[in-house]
């Protein structure tokens, strides 16, 4: 019979819920599921970065995820400890959120928090919420259009003015490392797997 | 600087059949030109005809540093492109200088238009009047939509006059028959509608049937209307979010490629020139292109898909673009010189016209519009 992490790989939500539902019945723990389905979230970001698997993939792994993290909620007594907190968001006068979504559905299902501030973010807001998250140490900036380039230049500096420890990482479409020395960022994604690796990197797991 | 449309009209079509002997100066995108000309992208909404005319007159400053523009490949038209954009997806579009700053680009606005129950409810009413009865008048002001639609048809022939008057022809006249995945994942928004191709992947295939079916007869009366127009060279059959990148093979293989094959077949069938225009990474299925005839189809890359591989794979086909939008907003002229040196020598000059991908950006620099062009003319 096929693991829960094989099942999360193969994308084969129904089989794996019930899985999880059996598992929670003969009293498996809640968090060694959650683990393992995180196990596979990995895998599948490995296969992604291989081009074995591919951007619709990674969307349906995370609303599998979401559906296994609802069904383990009731059996949970305590609030499971993150890694770490991520601040994720798109840039002013871009509007697109499939890229952001994305990424910080593979950082929720990898363990970490993520504060996610939405679309067309206007400067001050970044600035805010990094503020009053002292303890996070990754900024994710998304970005779709090539004449919002600008507009990650600004926040970068604005957030390293108030938070010089930050990390900052920006990602899509059109984001290369041109882009990342123009704004001066400190690292880019060119995948959402990229992103997860860094935040990891950074938090030092 | 006036040049001889008919010589750049042979050229083109030399290009598509890979007989050309020296890489053609393409150019895409109607806004960055206007504001190069002067205009805000919201006054390029508003006022196509002074769109098209301010564009024109920034082709001119190009030409004037950097030499020919042979070809545009989508160039400005007469039909906003708030319109515009709306009928190509099926989806709400952000108004620049009305909804989004005035210099923004348009954008689509994700959101779920339909649920489920709505696939065969579109069976039950047809496609058409499903989108005009229950699409349209929820992502546009119907009122906006008209008057635009109506601008279009009247001043369609003043801005042709422009690409004639500057001897410049335009490759895309417009749409082929669309996809009918790229409207639904439209109408119902990209994460709901990827989700529903796990889950219902033989219902929206029997839709798509359908939908398919019933807009390629649409469009081949509009394709018998301009069989016998030289001007008219071919159309977009795209290729944004059914990019190989973007989807597991299987759902690629029953919902995108035998469509986008069909809808450039149709084309070719009229004598026209089906404009493949590729975003997003189509690197894993580059060899069902070879299911297409060489020497009558574009492949329209935007920098993300490996062009070098498309001319090992495919020789014989033409290909456009690549010159990536980062270079031509972030980079130097130097940067976008070396580059287009580079592509030209790897993949042309047969069969090759040097574009920006995609669409060039609207806050793509003079200075770099240029050296893309100047350099693929002094190329030898």
């Amino acid at each position: 019979m096929a693991s829960i992490k094989e099942l999360m790989v193969e994308l084969d939500d129904e089989t794996l819920l019930d899985m999880v539902n059996e598992q929670l019945k003969q009293g498996v723990l809640p968090m060694d599921i959650i683990s393992q389905c995180q196990e596979g979230m990995t895998e599948i970001g490995a296969l992604f970065a291989e081009g074995e698997m591919f951007v619709s993939d990674l969307m349906m792994a995370g609303a599998v995820c979401k559906e296994v993290t609802e069904a383990v909620k009731p059996y949970m007594n305590t609030e499971t400890k993150k890694i770490g907190k991520v601040v994720m968001g798109t840039v002013k006068d871009d509007i697109h959120d499939i890229g952001k979504d994305i990424v910080c559905n593979m950082l929720e299902a990898s363990g970490f928090e993520v504060i996610d501030v939405g679309i067309d973010t206007p400067v001050g807001v970044f600035v805010n919420t990094m503020k009053e998250n002292p303890d996070c140490k990754v900024l994710g900036l998304s970005c779709l259009l090539a004449s919002c380039y600008g507009s990650i230049k600004e926040t970068v500096a604005a957030v390293k003015a108030v938070r010089p420890d930050v990390k900052i990482i920006i990602g899509g479409g059109p984001i290369d490392d041109t882009v990342r020395v123009f704004s001066d960022a400190d690292a880019y994604a060119v995948a959402a797997q990229d992103t997860v690796n860094y935040c990891k990197e950074v938090y030092s797991v | 600087m006036k040049q001889n449309y008919e010589e750049n009209l042979k050229l083109v079509h030399e290009g598509i059949a890979c007989t050309n002997t020296k890489p053609i100066s393409t150019f895409s995108g109607g806004a960055p030109l206007a504001q190069i000309g002067g205009l805000t992208v919201a006054q390029f909404v508003e006022d196509p005809v002074a769109g098209a005319k301010a564009a024109f007159k920034a082709v001119d400053m190009v030409q004037e540093i950097a030499g020919p523009i042979h070809t545009f490949n989508s160039g400005p038209g007469s039909l906003n492109m708030v319109t515009l954009i709306t009928l190509l997806w099926y989806s709400k579009v952000m108004i620049p200088g009305v909804e989004i700053p005035e210099n923004s680009v348009w954008q689509v606005k994700e959101q779920k238009l339909i649920d489920r129950d709505a696939y065969p409810k579109i069976k039950e009413m047809g496609y058409t009047k499903f989108v005009n009865q229950e699409i349209l008048p929820r992502i546009i002001d119907m009122e906006y939509f008209s008057k635009y639609i109506k601008y279009a048809g009247e001043h369609g022939t003043e801005v042709n006059q422009l690409y004639l008057d500057a001897g410049i022809p335009k490759m895309q006249w417009g749409m082929a028959t669309m996809i009918p995945f790229e409207q639904l994942c439209g109408m119902r928004s990209m994460t709901q509608f990827y989700m529903d191709c796990y889950k219902k992947l033989d219902e929206l295939k029997e839709l798509s049937d359908i939908i398919f079916e019933e807009t390629a007869a649409d469009k081949a009366k509009q394709l018998e209307a301009v069989r016998d127009n030289p001007n008219w060279i071919g159309a977009w059959v795209g290729g944004w979010r059914t990019a190989s990148k973007l989807l597991n093979p299987k759902i690629w293989e029953a919902l995108v490629w035998p469509y986008m094959k069909a809808s450039a077949k149709q084309l070719i069938s009229y004598g026209k020139t089906p404009i493949l225009h590729l975003d997003q990474d189509w690197t894993r299925d580059i060899a069902r292109f070879s299911e297409l005839p060489s020497g009558k189809i574009v492949l329209n890359t935007d920098s993300m898909t490996d062009v070098r591989e498309i001319r090992k794979q495919l020789p014989g086909y033409a290909i456009m673009g690549d010159v990536p939008p980062t270079l031509l907003t972030s980079g130097t002229p130097e940067q976008v010189t070396d580059y287009v040196k580079k592509l030209i020598n790897d993949l042309g000059p047969d069969g090759f016209f040097v574009c920006p991908g995609c669409d060039c950006p609207v806050n793509a620099k003079l200075e770099n519009i240029a050296a893309m062009v100047k350099a693929t003319n002094e190329w030898t």
